[in-house]
């Protein structure tokens, strides 16, 4: 150390001649360098801002801004029958536009099976030979026919729209042949030719036998929206979890005492410390909406209420994890109960599954946890058009939760690291 | 056991205007303060005072209490009995202005190592509430006095052990305290650090700065303190300038033995003769507290032949605050290294 730039006389100042700066004052500094150094940090920014950023592009890419499903389905006439080819031509013009399911007539069986191990068409019915025979005999009393569905493994969904397809097509043919044989034995009478011959024609007026209709999960709420909120909270124990624990930590480091050493009081400081985690959280959930509202197209809906339920869910999460913090005896049962609390309660919340698809039950458990509040509500503002008003009792259930639980919580972070 | 407020060195007090002090011209004024966690007492009645300008050591080994009576003057730590002056203002309810005649520079590092010099510099000057202009020139003139000027913008986690003592300390005296308290500042510092520091603190007490310096290192309490308080296990044993200290002691000598051999029957013997006023011991050395060395020489080495003891070393030391403390308590101040 080298000499002062000039000597001072350290007895002639007081210690107020630069007074002592206010609580708000102490919490814009202590903020301010929190934020600066977060910001640096890449774990930090990694956790908070990259991750949800990925998944948010993951979750666009897998969804494409919705679910969406379209599949071409084969259909091969082994038997060259009158009632073959009316089931094959039915169901290959028969399809009503905009069905996300195609019907295509594959000359063989052999190009068929081709087709599906190219992966040119997703499924293959196929109509056996002598199918017609065997309906005709069904009148009589025969055994049946049987209509056979190759499906490719990997696409196990249009292999059940086709084994769908194929079921529809018995239940008609054997309501038809059920007809023919009322028809024919009906009050012991001669059978009115025209009549069967109208059964027959009915039987052969075949039309896709299912409905099928594209929904997006939760109605209208786009899947890359809802899981980009679901992901972007759990992800948020983990960020506001650090900035919790990071009281213990600069306890243990000694910044926490120089800092309080200084003259301030150490409600600025804590205001500081949760001003800046609150901010960082803030911007990770906010930076998943921007993502997926403008990069996918995705809308969450009002953004006012879109506004309140984020602010509402970091100050609920902020609680619970000062609440962690504040109940943890060491750094690494902290980050232990966090990880345990975030995923618990991603899993009952919600987070993975939507919790409208779960058992009563379980839909009621959501509630227990401010995930499934949280994204209860933003379901409610993207898929029916809620405003803040709709959803202000889920946001006043998550400020309870954040501020009860950080009351508990700041308690015992001031035991630990205050006193 | 305490002993009238009296600089060593020559200051003159009516040179400054009355600042920060009390009628008497007093810091910081502890009275009687005590702290215990559950059953165990780790500082017990311990009061002391520093005058302006004054440089006061407490020098004791780890684990005396010495942080812990600093953390309770520094207001971080609340005591359980006692009371803290700070420049005439009482460390009680709000804290903040007895806080602001503080500067504290703890014994750890505690800086931001992901900040610079500077900025580590001006986070905890807005934390003393320096105005701007005043931020930015104290901050300049700290890093020339710490010697980090060309430094200033890199990042602390960079620094050498010694340039971040060098921070740490330039901290504390970023808003100009009344009172600088140093704990063990140069704990684990490098031989040049540690000579830059104690001049720098040397400079600081020479310009009339006060100054608390915990120390577990005799020679530094000697060197750079006006007074010292010797603490061990809690309590403030004995205070006072250096030769009133050693006075205390009466002038008496070590005999300091490095050896290997049966130590434990080489002290029992020592301890018998007429010429060892006091005795310590650790695995590898025996100090003899004695009136005379040269009466005593001859004996010990007869005993120490006698035991089979072989010594390594043997060297006469003059009275020090190391024999203070040894008389005082029976006890090195710290291990051999």
């Amino acid at each position: 150390m080298t000499a002062p730039a000039r000597p001072r006389d350290h007895g002639t100042a007081r210690p107020d001649d630069h007074g002592v700066p206010s609580v708000l004052r102490v919490a814009l500094v202590v903020g301010v360098n929190d934020l600066r150094r977060k910001l640096r940090d890449r774990t930090a920014l990694l956790l908070g801002i990259v991750t949800p950023l990925l998944m948010a592009a993951v979750i666009g890419l897998a969804f494409g801004g919705g679910i969406s499903f379209a599949a071409t389905i084969a259909v091969v006439d082994t038997d060259g029958s009158t009632i073959s080819q009316g089931i094959v031509d039915g169901l290959v013009e028969g399809a009503p536009a905009g069905t996300p399911v195609t019907f295509a007539r594959a000359t063989d069986l052999g190009a068929a099976r081709a087709d599906l191990d190219a992966g040119k068409v997703d499924a293959v019915i196929v109509i056996p030979a002598q199918f017609g025979v065997s309906i005709t005999a069904m009148a009589g009393g025969g055994p049946g026919a049987t209509l056979r569905v190759l499906t490719d493994a990997n696409k196990r969904i249009a292999g059940d729209v086709a084994r769908s397809v194929a079921d529809g097509l018995s239940a008609r043919i054997s309501a038809s042949v059920l007809a023919i044989q009322t028809a024919l034995t009906g009050n012991g009478t001669v059978p009115d030719p025209a009549a069967i011959q109208r059964i027959v024609a009915q039987g052969q007026q075949v039309t896709v036998p299912i409905a099928l209709e594209q929904v997006d999960a939760g109605g209208r709420y786009p899947p890359v929206a809802y899981f980009g909120a679901s992901m972007g909270i759990l992800f948020l124990f983990f960020t506001v979890g650090g900035g919790a624990r990071s009281l213990i930590t600069e306890r243990q480091e000694g910044t926490l005492p120089r800092v309080r050493s200084a003259p301030v009081s150490d409600t600025g400081v804590l205001l500081g410390k949760s001003g800046a985690v609150l901010i960082i959280a803030l911007l990770s959930l906010v930076t998943i909406w921007v993502v997926t509202s403008v990069v996918f197209r995705a809308s969450w809906g009002d953004p006012a209420a879109v506004l309140a339920i984020i602010v509402a869910v970091v100050i609920a999460v902020a609680g619970i994890s000062t609440l962690v913090a504040g109940l943890a005896r060491t750094d690494a049962q902290a980050d232990g109960l966090t990880a345990v609390v975030a995923f618990g309660f991603a899993l009952l919340g919600g987070s993975f599954f939507q919790s409208s698809s779960l058992p009563p039950v379980l839909q009621t458990l959501a509630l227990a946890t401010p995930n499934g509040w949280a994204l209860r509500a933003l379901t409610r503002i993207g898929a029916s058009d809620a405003g803040v008003l709709d959803i202000l009792p889920s946001a006043v259930v998550l400020l309870v939760i954040g501020l009860v639980t950080a009351t508990i919580g700041v308690q015992g972070l001031k035991r630990k690291a205050l006193t | 056991m305490n002993v009238d407020l009296e600089p060593a060195r020559d200051r003159d007090p009516a040179a400054s205007p009355p600042g920060g002090f009390d009628d008497a011209g007093i810091v910081l004024r502890c009275e009687h303060l005590r702290k215990t966690y559950g059953d165990r007492v780790v500082v017990d009645d311990v009061s002391f005072e520093i005058a302006r300008g004054e440089t006061y050591g407490l020098l004791g080994p780890n684990g005396a209490g010495k942080t812990t009576v600093i953390s309770m003057l520094a207001g971080l730590l609340r005591r359980d009995a006692g009371a803290v002056t700070v420049a005439g203002r009482p460390l009680d309810g709000d804290n903040r202005l007895a806080k602001a005649a503080i500067g504290l520079v703890p014994q750890d590092i505690a800086l931001y190592p992901d900040l610079t010099a500077r900025e580590n510099l001006r986070f905890f000057g807005r934390l003393q509430n320096l105005d701007k202009p005043t931020l930015i020139r104290r901050i300049d003139e700290v890093l020339e006095l710490i010697g980090l000027r060309d430094r200033a913008d890199e990042r602390v986690e960079s620094f050498s052990g010694g340039m971040k003592r060098r921070c740490n300390i330039g901290v504390g005296l970023l808003h100009e305290p009344q009172l600088l308290v140093l704990d063990e500042p140069t704990v684990g510092v490098d031989p040049q650090s540690r000579h830059a520091i104690l001049e720098s603190i040397e400079l600081l007490g020479g310009q009339g700065l006060s100054v608390l310096y915990t120390t577990h290192y005799m020679e530094e309490a000697e060197r750079l303190c006006d007074r010292v308080g010797v603490i061990d296990e809690g309590h403030l044993i004995a205070e006072g300038t250096r030769s009133e200290l050693i006075e205390r002691v009466g002038e008496h000598s070590r005999i300091r033995i490095d050896a290997t051999g049966d130590l434990a029957t080489f002290v029992e013997e020592c301890r018998r003769m007429p010429q060892v006023d006091r005795v310590s011991a650790t695995a590898s050395r025996v100090e003899l507290v004695v009136a005379a060395p040269a009466q005593a020489l001859g004996p010990v080495v007869e005993a120490a032949t006698r035991d089979g003891v072989t010594m390594v070393s043997l060297s006469i030391v003059e009275p020090d605050l190391e024999a203070v403390f040894l008389d005082l308590t029976g006890k090195a101040l710290r291990d051999p290294a």
